[in-house]
């Protein structure tokens, strides 16, 4: 079946040292902090671009964005080393799959000095 | 010679010409028998339509917002006639037939159709109605449909996610220039699968009013008048005198 590939972007405020990724698309107008995968389909995370002042970025996701704080686990990291550039294409992504629809994925930050970094994802949704 | 239904379809899936198409309907467990007499379109079967006709207050057109639902939409073509302005599958001219292949994105669109307009087709095991919001009776991507003289199609979208989905729809179709078979051999054949023909069914479980009207177009009065689809047991006799009493009632 098809897929949809889609780029994501978003980037540091450059005043915290941590933070939650405001998202940006040309495939969607509003700006969320999490992407939520309808039941039965699979995100995946394909290429990760980062680029500006050292930062680490964390891919986060919840089993749950319906309750009012939801548990957000940990399940990558892109560490920035140096003010620059990093590309990151893997040959298999990361997956996170939607078994009840409540299933979100989000994108944070953590420096040791606030500076701004820009981040893209490029993201592939398809059906189970 | 090669007798295989690939044989009569080209690279886009549509049916070549002198190829037959068999329509079958549920609600009546019969057959509507087309030949393709010409393609009209042949080599020109890419519509690229666009954003999908919809539009949300505060949204730019297109745009389905997070966690909405939209019913009952048609493809409104602006350079048609008046009458056929706001659906640009609805036609009245007999001897046609659109087929089209309809790719909706994103993948993440949940979409139902209405066949006709208003109705939904199905029920799980009879007791259970699909709906957009349930687990069941929705599809994600690309939808083949059969459009029919005078039947108006709706098609329902939704959004499950957290996104306000910017939508496109690209179209494929071919519009045949048609004729009903008259061969009751060929008939027969058609329908125990000796023949080949491109099959389709249309609409769900539930006879429906306008489906005498598209046949009308054709020249067969009422669903009743189509080719029962016989078993494969059904002696052949038997079956072909039944085909020629229906198709002797239909109009050339």
């Amino acid at each position: 079946m098809r897929t949809e590939l889609i780029t994501v972007y978003g980037k540091t405020d450059g005043t915290n040292t941590t933070g939650t990724l405001t998202l940006t698309s040309e495939a969607f107008t509003n700006t969320p902090e999490y992407i939520r995968v309808d039941k039965h389909m699979k995100l995946k995370i394909w290429a990760r671009r980062i680029a500006g002042k050292p930062a680490t970025i964390y891919v986060q996701y919840t089993k749950d964005i319906t309750v009012a704080s939801p548990t957000w686990v940990t399940i990558d990291a892109i560490h920035l080393v140096s003010e620059g550039e990093l590309d990151l294409e893997k040959r298999k992504p990361v997956i996170i799959v939607s078994r009840t629809g409540k299933e979100a994925v989000r994108f944070t930050w953590e420096q040791a000095t606030a500076g701004v970094t820009h981040v893209t994802f490029d993201i592939e949704v398809e059906p189970l | 010679m090669d007798k295989t239904v690939s044989s009569i379809l080209d690279r886009y899936g549509f049916v070549k010409t002198n190829g037959i198409i068999a329509i079958y309907f549920p609600s009546v467990n019969s057959v509507l028998p087309l030949k393709v007499v010409f393609r009209e379109n042949e080599g020109y079967e890419e519509f690229t339509y666009g954003p999908l006709p919809i539009s949300f207050s505060g949204y730019e057109d297109g745009v389905l917002p997070a966690g909405q639902k939209i019913e009952g939409v048609k493809f409104p073509y602006s350079y048609l006639p008046a009458e056929q302005r706001d659906d640009m599958f609805y036609y009245t001219e007999s001897n046609k037939l659109i087929h089209a292949k309809l790719h909706f994105s994103p993948i993440m669109l949940r979409i139902m159709t209405e066949i006709p307009l208003g109705r939904k087709i199905y029920s799980y095991l009879g007791k259970v109605t699909q709906d957009l919001t349930m687990d069941f009776g929705w599809f994600r991507g690309m939808k083949e449909m059969m459009f029919l003289p005078k039947i108006h199609i709706g098609w329902d979208f939704y959004n499950p996610t957290n996104l306000d989905l910017r939508t496109n729809l690209k179209i494929q179709f071919a519009e045949y220039r048609v004729d009903l078979l008259f061969d009751p051999d060929i008939i027969y054949n058609v329908i125990v699968k000796k023949y080949p023909a491109y099959w389709f069914t249309f609409g769900g479980k539930y006879r429906f009013i306008e489906l005498d009207d598209a046949l009308k177009v054709y020249g067969i009065d009422t669903a009743d008048e189509l080719v029962p689809m016989f078993p494969e047991w059904y002696p052949r006799d038997k079956a072909i005198n039944i085909i020629k009493e229906k198709i002797g009632r239909w109009r050339r």
